[in-house]
């Protein structure tokens, strides 16, 4: 087991710079989580510390050993692939256990260690078949085992659950997490899905444009987002953004026209009278059974709805002020019809502010 | 029009030509083969399996299958090998890698024929290609297609030659169709370079190394051109092919009974050789699901 150390680490295909700078330090032990849309470095980010890219600048650490020239099959990593890349000749067995023949263990020491990781992970009656009779789940097995049977100093798992079903999915992630409980190993994944990302890591990098966003736990990043990107891209249904205009020192005026006062120490970095977005999770927005004057910090709307969407322990309510749409999560099966009216109420507190020029948090 | 009847109007054309030029002739030939006709008689008698007892009491006939045998091993196996090696070097398409398949490509496009007229050259004793530059590093003249203890060897180079470059493109074809995640996976498990040949390169091209390995006995078999070209089976038989054991007796000595037993031995031999590895390799295969 080991640490892992990304310092100012980039990477270029040709004239097209994928990663721009990017670190990040993870801990001994603990489960990352590389998130972020199509394209925006999070495999490669992998790939280089597999030893399977070279970074075009930077250096990699594994423990305290700087990996850059080390050549991937000395780096003592092991990899899940997102279509497994089970070997389709071998048993699964001999899947198992190809790593330690390569370094020349006996045949007696490699069932031990294939028996010992098809028991954790309970596919032992499986062992004499071919992948090609495996199913999807099973192949998905087969391939953490072959990840856990030698021992590695870091897993690293692309995109490993994306060519299951739902169902599987949702109870493969149970037993990632679980086994990396229990064999407490430094384990990188990537995935492009948020819930996979918020339910499995201990810390989550959100990746876009080649940089790191924000790395923090799934709470800091789902509650203190850094940025507009991380707060949108954490979360469903996602967060609303509320376009505003700040007038006057510390007011704030919403798109209908009422305005709110802010504390000034929330927007010390904006400019007078910039732009400035608030994001609102849906669930932080309650639907009110009367229009009332509205205590000092909160906003109060009159919204009518476009589609109410009721997944039975609560309900989505998409309704629209102006041009912005505006979800609301409210808990309860509650039934609304269409373009029936209905009173909208948050706190201020409870709302993020960022910059509508560079969407960074302001503070 | 029923379906049934568009059908056999498809096939129509081909079946015809099939049935006339390969079918019709098989038969014919292995009916011919129980009878025999003395030269100037005017009408076959049937003797059952006398030309077949005729021809493996001849000791001719034994010698052009053992040859054809060690120049079946000496040439399928070299030339797998080599054009396996070919592909592994030009299996990434680059302008060069490009153009270099071209190269070893081509003796493939040349008629065997004329390779082998070309090939005349190249083994001519004393001022040959070969022996022109073997002279140039001390090595004396060698008569390349004189001697009977070399001259099948020198055939079985030009048939390496001229077909090495096509069985490349099939297994440039058959590299191209292994995922890189195997590699990826093998290399991250600990595998060198040989080793990600030996237990994942080779075992993954177990399907095109069944069918090049087919392809190349049957090359082995039906070729005769060179022999015909270059040595007429000689010297004192030594590169007699069991092909051109069947055109002598057939042309040069008009014993035709023998001819038509000899192909159909070899036909039968042949067919139930390739069933038999066919069958043999395909256990050791693993198609991909």
């Amino acid at each position: 087991m080991a640490s892992v150390r990304y310092e100012n680490i980039t990477k270029s295909f040709g004239e097209v710079s994928v990663i721009k700078g990017v670190d990040l330090e993870i801990k001994d032990g603990e489960f990352v989580v590389f998130v972020g849309p199509s394209g925006c470095g999070k495999s490669t980010l992998l790939r280089m510390l597999a030893g399977l890219e070279d970074a075009s600048g930077g250096d990699l650490y594994i423990g305290e050993n700087k990996v850059n020239d080390v050549p991937a099959k000395n780096r003592n990593i092991a990899m899940v692939f997102q279509n497994y890349a089970l070997y389709p000749h071998m048993t699964v067995a001999e899947n198992m256990g190809f790593g330690l023949k390569l370094r020349g263990k006996t045949k007696a020491e490699r069932e031990k260690a294939v028996k010992k990781a098809a028991g954790i992970l309970g596919i032992e009656d499986l062992l004499d078949r071919q992948p090609r009779a495996l199913s999807g789940g099973q192949r998905q097995r087969v391939a953490m085992g072959r990840a856990i049977v030698r021992n590695p100093d870091v897993f690293l798992m692309d995109e490993p659950l994306s060519n299951l079903d739902a169902k599987l999915r949702t109870q493969m992630r149970v037993e990632i997490r679980k086994l990396q409980h229990r064999v407490g190993t430094t384990t990188i994944y990537v995935t492009h899905d948020q819930v996979e990302a918020m339910t499995l890591a201990d810390r989550i990098a959100v990746l876009d444009g080649g940089y790191v966003q924000q790395f923090g736990t799934p709470n800091e990043l789902y509650h203190n987002p850094a940025n507009k990107f991380v707060a949108g891209f954490l979360g469903s249904p996602a967060i609303n953004f509320i376009r505003c205009k700040l007038t006057g020192k510390d007011q704030l005026q919403l798109p209908d026209g009422q305005t709110i006062s802010i504390p000034a120490e929330r927007i010390k970095t904006a400019a007078d009278g910039e732009d400035i977005e608030i994001g609102i999770r849906p669930e932080y927005i309650d639907v009110i059974e009367k229009l009332q004057k509205p205590e000092s910090g909160t906003v109060i709307w009159q919204a009518p709805v476009s589609l109410a969407e009721s997944l039975g322990s609560e309900t989505l309510v998409y309704t629209h002020i102006g041009d912005h749409n505006i979800t609301v999560k409210v808990t309860g099966n509650k039934n609304y019809s269409e373009d029936q009216n209905v009173i909208l109420s948050f706190n201020i507190d409870r709302a993020h502010l960022f910059s509508t020029r560079d969407g960074r948090l302001l503070s | 029009m029923s379906s049934g009847i568009k059908v056999w109007l498809y096939l129509t054309p081909a079946l015809f030509f099939l049935v006339m030029f390969t079918y019709y002739p098989m038969v014919q030939v292995l009916w011919d083969s129980f009878f025999f006709k003395a030269y100037g008689q005017e009408t076959a008698s049937f003797v059952g399996f006398d030309n077949y007892a005729r021809l493996f009491r001849d000791p001719e006939f034994g010698v052009a299958v053992k040859n054809n045998i060690i120049y079946a091993v000496g040439t399928v196996i070299p030339s797998l090998a080599v054009g396996f090696g070919l592909a592994l070097a030009l299996m990434e398409s680059t302008r060069f890698k490009n153009f270099a398949r071209a190269i070893f490509f081509f003796p493939t496009l040349v008629p065997l024929i004329a390779a082998a007229a070309l090939w005349i050259f190249v083994y001519f004793p004393n001022i040959g290609l070969l022996d022109y530059y073997l002279a140039k590093i001390g090595i004396g003249s060698t008569n390349w297609l004189g001697d009977s203890d070399i001259a099948l060897f020198s055939m079985m180079l030009l048939s390496i030659w001229k077909n090495a470059g096509f069985y490349m493109l099939f297994y440039i074809a058959g590299l191209q169709g292994i995922g890189e995640e195997y590699y990826e996976a093998a290399e991250l498990e600990g595998a060198s370079y040989f080793q990600r040949l030996r237990y994942i390169t080779l075992p993954l091209l177990g399907p095109t190394t069944a069918f090049v390995f087919i392809i190349a006995l049957i090359h082995v078999f039906t070729y005769v051109d060179h022999v015909i070209m270059m040595t007429k089976g000689g010297p004192i038989g030594s590169t007699n092919l069991v092909l051109y054991y069947i055109f002598q007796n057939a042309h040069e000595f008009n014993d035709a009974a023998k001819a038509t037993t000899s192909t159909v031995v070899s036909v039968i031999a042949l067919l139930a050789f390739s069933f038999f590895s066919i069958r043999t390799m395909e256990r050791g295969i693993h198609y991909e699901s």
